[in-house]
């Protein structure tokens, strides 16, 4: 399947694209296609590589090296080489070996951890009964209530519902209310639930009326997954466990993977999927690249001596073979190809074998015939991506009819209709011909907005975080429309429509849409105001030491304004950035006791280790999920200058033990500030992070104020924030 | 009576363990073919490592000649290959830093150009810029990027060669092209 990449490829993947883009994933072939800076980057890297390949070609050595060996052997010469103390192959082994051991420690210790939890402050306990439920069975739920709970005799179970045609990742995915639950004499809540039986995973929350507080159980849910007659997680049930979890932890899915492979040790899906973690979670290794050769050489076997196979399985293992095996996937895509034109797999190869026809030849009209007849006979799951493609092509087209066409596909195909509606209202903003007609269905999607419906209300989600979320996107939509009428020399209009998305909410990308409305419009003061807006937020403003970025609007500033009026503006700036950043903070203790390891192998209580009057960034990451790695590489310049700053940088990786292999790692990423180990797999429980990498701030006072993030710039204006906080209650001024 | 014995079948067609057995049983024709099957990757791999065509002699010859002893500490575990290529990193790199020596023929003299066509001249000519930045990395870098972008072998491959995990063989890759990309644009 392809979803969209949310950022480009790092160099070390489009140098993989350059050498092998049959076998680079799907989605970062559809990325480069679509993306003009990542295609001169696979232009720069192809030429190296070209340049590299030309120059020193295939060397070989001097034909007289053979007879050379042989006679210093016979004529009694020795040498010494060093050896390694053992085969790579075994020590890889031991290493992924290590990996999983530690992935399946922390994974264990969470669900005794919470099997454990009755009823605290904010998790109670969830039981369900029968333990194995089959698709479409009653089922009883059995609610021993938070804490939290205690003045609710209602509550409301709510559940994020899968099939299996549902996507991965969990924020579109249906959310339903399951049932409502009534305090029972001895205080627990209990309902009889029965889900449709095509729904094969439900995730259950329990929440209040009026949804003020939510047991999310430590935002994991408590899951059903199905079972079949014989009492066995369905294969569909536990593929849709993985897509679940993706975006919120590689080890869920990794361990999700790898019991798929346990119990349905014969299906091509089950071992392609594990290929896949293994690859996102730098797994990989001679021993499980040998593994999967010798399944692909298996399934290979079998089916090709059926004389009918399935076409999933023709799909599924031309997609399984691709990674490792060409002629084995030129073989089977070409089989799928003519044996199930239709099959999901076939029909994205079709669709970037016209896209790159597209490409080559620029024939639009062309391309959107043929995705018309893709479309047609596309299964569910690829209309989407068929559509998505065929509107953008459409509106380049400038074809009303076609565009229209296109358009509607988008929203019958669409899992998100209000998303998929933004999205098509953006398409048509982009086009001059198209454009009033964007802009027309913007304002038509912001008037939705006035009337707020549960539907879309995330399982953990309380009402007042749906709401602050539609607020967000609410922001960004007045925003983008802002922006087009900006385009448009609208700029009364503009501004106004900018000035009420800035007000909603603190975002520096669309004060930065503000400031430039109201230089266009003639509005110095208010330039002004969200010029000074903009230099209190490191997110306004490139902000490592050696910028000039700060200093030039500062500049700016103080000539139009004076140095005294400037100053005004900036605490004003100061003051209302603190105030909508802290909004969003919590005051969350860690828990007291927690223990980590240091790399001398002492034991650390980590909640005394922090506090003590300094702000902190705790990171957790794992050398074995690659999007951790990235973060980590990404992460370093900023934790330099965090920890000029004074900021305390506390790494917290999910290893069991001091290794030389992570000692080199620490060395080789040059990783800064303090390390410990989560040997024992409790502090990601206690910080409630559930996937790397995950960053959180901690304030002087040793509390939680922000919890897991991805995105360093977040981290980094989170902690501007609190370090402003700091400086107004002190009465620091702004300089 | 006739004594039944198994005709051993020519050399090329021997499995590397029968091979491995031979070699440790002193057969120099077994050598010889063990530097057929492997020679010129192992060549290929000092070259990239030690920037010059004598001195890839030098360890590849070294590396073969301690074969049979080299081969009385092999564990059989089907990946031969990855073994002796990590030796032949290791023999490269502690030559390399015994020689303290840094790559000297970092670029193609004009009258070792082999084709005298225009257009490959002026190819060469044109690479020259890449191969003075790929001349300028730092030993780590260069290795790494010539051994993934002029002999196609993986990230794990790299990384048993030099002794290094295969995400720090992608991060010096990623630092190398960061750094060539810069120096000619």
């Amino acid at each position: 399947m392809i979803s969209r990449l949310r950022s480009h490829p790092d160099a070390v993947v489009l140098a993989d694209f350059v050498q092998h883009a049959e076998k680079s994933p799907s989605t970062v072939r559809a990325h480069v296609m679509s993306c003009a800076a990542c295609r001169r980057t696979v232009a720069e890297i192809s030429r190296i590589r070209e340049s590299q390949q030309t120059l020193h070609g295939r060397a070989v050595p001097h034909t007289g090296l053979r007879d050379r060996i042989l006679a210093s052997r016979a004529s009694g010469t020795r040498t010494i080489v060093p050896v390694p103390s053992a085969t790579p192959s075994q020590r890889r082994w031991l290493g992924a070996a290590a990996a999983v051991a530690a992935t399946m420690l922390v994974v264990v210790t969470v669900f005794v951890a919470a099997r454990d939890v009755q009823a605290s402050d904010v998790s109670g306990s969830l039981k369900i009964a029968p333990s194995g439920v089959q698709p479409g069975k009653q089922f009883k739920v059995m609610y021993d209530p938070a804490a939290y709970f205690e003045d609710d005799s209602v509550l409301v179970l709510r559940a994020r519902v899968r099939t299996g045609w549902s996507e991965s990742y969990s924020s579109n995915a249906n959310t339903i209310v399951a049932a409502r639950m009534r305090r029972s004499a001895n205080g627990t809540f209990t309902a009889n639930v029965q889900f449709g039986d095509s729904v094969v995973l439900a995730v259950l929350a329990v929440e209040n009326e009026g949804a003020t507080r939510v047991d999310d159980h430590g935002q994991r849910g408590w899951e059903l997954v199905t079972v079949g007659a014989n009492g066995t997680p369905l294969l569909e049930a536990l593929d849709q466990r993985h897509a679940d979890w993706m975006g919120r932890s590689w080890e869920e899915g990794y361990k999700t993977a790898q019991q798929i492979v346990h119990l349905y040790p014969d299906s091509i899906r089950a071992w392609s999927l594990l290929r896949t973690y293994e690859g996102w979670m730098n797994l990989t290794s001679d021993s499980t690249l040998a593994v999967h050769a010798k399944q692909i050489r298996r399934f290979d076997a079998k089916l090709r001596s059926q004389p009918n196979p399935d076409a999933n399985d023709l799909g599924m293992m031309m997609w399984y073979a691709g990674r490792e095996d060409t002629a084995t996937y030129a073989y089977w895509r070409e089989r799928l190809l003519r044996e199930a034109p239709n099959q999901s797999f076939a029909v994205q190869e079709r669709l970037l074998a016209i896209l790159d026809t597209l490409r080559k030849q620029a024939d639009t009209s062309a391309a959107l015939s043929s995705l018309d007849a893709l479309y047609r006979n596309a299964p569910r799951e690829r209309r989407a991506q068929v559509a998505s493609y065929s509107t953008s092509i459409a509106v380049a087209l400038r074809d009303s009819s076609r565009i229209a066409l296109w358009m509607g596909r988008v929203m019958e195909s669409a899992s998100d209709p209000s998303s998929a509606a933004q999205y098509n209202a953006l398409q048509l903003s982009r086009s001059p011909a198209t454009r009033e007609e964007g802009i027309r269905r913007v304002r038509a999607m912001l008037v939705t907005f006035d009337t707020v419906s549960d539907t879309r209300r995330r399982l953990f989600e309380t009402r007042a975080a749906y709401l602050r979320r539609l607020d967000g996107e609410r922001r960004t939509l007045l925003s983008q429309h802002g922006q087009l009428l900006l385009a448009d020399k609208l700029y009364r209009a503009a501004l106004d429509t900018l000035q009420l998305a800035a007000a909603s909410g603190w975002n520096t990308e669309i004060i930065r849409a503000v400031q430039r409305a109201t230089l266009a419009a003639g509005d110095t003061a208010g330039y002004l105001r969200n010029t000074a807006r903009l230099t209190v937020d490191p997110a306004g403003t490139s902000w490592l030491p050696g910028s000039t970025r700060r200093d030039s609007l500062e500049a700016i500033g103080i000539r139009l304004a004076g140095a005294a009026r400037w100053n005004v503006l900036v605490d004003s700036g100061r003051r209302e950035f603190v105030q909508a950043m802290l909004a969003n903070a919590s005051s969350r203790p860690i828990r007291s006791g927690l223990t980590v390891q240091n790399l001398e192998g002492e034991r650390i209580e980590l909640d005394r280790r922090l506090g003590n009057g300094q702000l902190a960034v705790v990171v957790f990451w794992s050398r074995f999920c690659g999007p951790a790695v990235e973060a980590i590489e990404g992460f370093n310049a900023t934790a330099g200058v965090l920890l000029q700053q004074g900021v305390r940088i506390v790494n917290v990786v999910e290893e069991t033990k001091v290794s030389p292999a992570l000692i080199d790692f620490l060395r080789e990423k040059k990783v800064l500030g303090e390390v410990y180990l989560d040997n024992a797999g409790k502090a990601g429980t206690a910080f409630n992070s559930w996937g790397t990498p995950a960053f959180f701030v901690v304030d002087g006072v040793g509390q939680v104020r922000f919890s897991a993030t991805s995105s360093v710039q977040s981290v980094v204006s989170r902690i501007a924030a609190l370090q402003a906080s700091s400086e107004l209650q002190a009465g620091v001024g702004s300089r | 009576m006739t004594i039944p014995f198994r005709r051993l079948p020519p050399a090329h067609e021997l499995a590397d363990a029968e091979l491995i057995e031979a070699i440790r049983k002193g057969e120099p024709w077994a050598l010889g073919e063990m530097y057929d099957r492997h020679g010129g990757r192992l060549y290929r791999i000092a070259l990239r490592l030690t920037g010059n065509a004598a001195d890839a002699e030098d360890v590849v010859h070294d590396v073969f000649v301690a074969m049979p002893e080299l081969l009385r500490r092999y564990v059989e575990q089907g990946a031969l290959s990855q073994w002796l290529a990590r030796i032949t990193g290791r023999t490269a790199l502690m030559r390399l830093r015994a020689q303290h020596r840094r790559r000297e023929d970092d670029l193609i003299p004009a009258d070792n150009v082999a084709d005298a066509s225009d257009a490959r001249v002026g190819q060469t000519e044109a690479f020259v810029d890449i191969e003075r930045a790929v001349a300028a990395l730092p030993e780590a870098l260069r290795q790494v990027l010539a051994l993934r972008f002029i002999d196609d072998l993986s990230h794990d491959d790299i990384a048993v060669i030099l002794g290094i995990s295969a995400g720090a063989s992608r991060a010096r890759l990623n630092r190398a092209i960061a750094h060539v990309r810069k120096a000619v644009s």
